[in-house]
């Protein structure tokens, strides 16, 4: 329990904020504090998708795969308890590009305190920027932490570029 | 007593210490799967890590007019190809259970439930794919009038898009 707490915690909003105890209100702090970061993780990549094609995608996947809520429980010898993450995903899109931010809200979880203001629907633990390069490819920004949160990185991208059909595994962090 | 009688008391207290652990610890109702089969769940898991060991299970509820459901159980996808039957001609409720972790070896445990309301029609066939590989899971559901066919993906529909009549 205290290692997934350390880990998400750092990870997703502690880790961008440069451990300066200002959590990144929006998609715009995240970014910036991810380049100021050196524990934050920027990844540029082109996909050979068209970008409407790419945007179709995602428009399928963000609410079927990221807009959930779970359960999670640790025991720790032998006392359980059990938590609340709820993740929002946030889609905006024009001709021009595309961003999907990922919120996690775990305010409900034990042991968790927080010493700065929180955006609503929670911390944001991923912000992608998709911007067409011409007719026939995507070109992709991923902002995250450069730890954890693999699942969602690796489905984000793969969405892209069509490579993966599924959903991540959003509580395996 | 003797050192023999003593040893199989032991194993005895043993034995039914762990028949009683595991049926303790077994929450699942089993669905009776004595319908006609005409659902068929290919199941693919993939192994992981001993941390993070998946496991699936296919659930069935059925579903009023009032949008009330009942879970009627749960069948275990320990098998690639695990073939149930269930009622045909009214709603029910289908769900994909992967649960993660939750063993002997780790702390954390967790459930990715995939549900679909559907009604399934009479003569025909239901294939249900369900995978976990490597943190991404996926449940898709296609309806075909003939076994071999590949049938239509049907569409997700989430049991909270019920109305009462």
């Amino acid at each position: 329990m205290k290692r997934l707490i350390i880990l998400m915690f750092f990870s997703a909003a502690a880790v961008l904020s440069g451990c300066s105890m200002h959590h990144p209100q929006n998609a715009q702090e995240f970014r910036t504090a991810a380049v100021a970061s050196s524990m934050a993780s920027i990844e540029t990549i082109e996909v050979k998708r068209p970008y409407k094609k790419v945007v179709k995608t995602f428009k399928k996947y963000t609410d079927k795969c990221l807009a959930k809520a779970y359960e999670i429980t640790s025991c720790v010898n032998g006392a359980c308890s059990t938590s609340v993450q709820t993740y929002t995903p946030t889609l905006i899109s024009t001709r021009a590009g595309t961003e999907l931010h990922l919120q996690l809200d775990m305010s409900n979880m034990m042991n968790v305190s927080t010493v700065s203001e929180i955006p609503e629907n929670g911390m944001y633990v991923l912000v992608l920027d998709a911007v067409p390069v011409g007719k026939k490819t995507t070109k992709i920004e991923l902002y995250s932490g450069k730890w954890g949160y693999s699942g969602i990185k690796k489905a984000v991208k793969g969405w892209a570029s069509g490579e993966v059909k599924g959903c991540p595994d959003l509580t395996r962090t | 007593m003797t050192g023999e009688k003593t040893a199989s008391l032991g194993r005895l207290i043993l034995v039914l210490l762990l028949g009683g652990l595991a049926t303790a610890c077994s929450s699942v109702k089993y669905y009776p799967n004595t319908l006609e089969k005409n659902v068929l769940v290919k199941t693919t898991l993939d192994s992981g890590s001993v941390f993070n060991e998946a496991q699936a299970h296919f659930h069935v509820y059925s579903i009023d007019k009032q949008c009330n459901e009942v879970h009627l159980g749960a069948v275990k996808l320990d098998q690639p190809e695990v073939e149930v039957g269930i009622a045909t001609g009214k709603p029910v409720v289908i769900e994909v259970a992967f649960g993660i972790g939750g063993n002997f070896f780790s702390s954390s445990s967790s459930v990715i439930r995939v549900e679909t309301m559907l009604t399934p029609r009479t003569h025909y066939f239901y294939d249900v794919n369900a995978s976990y590989d490597d943190g991404i899971y996926d449940v898709e559901v296609f309806e075909k009038k003939k076994r071999k066919s590949r049938g239509r993906l049907l569409k997700t529909v989430p049991s909270s898009s019920c109305k009462p009549e």
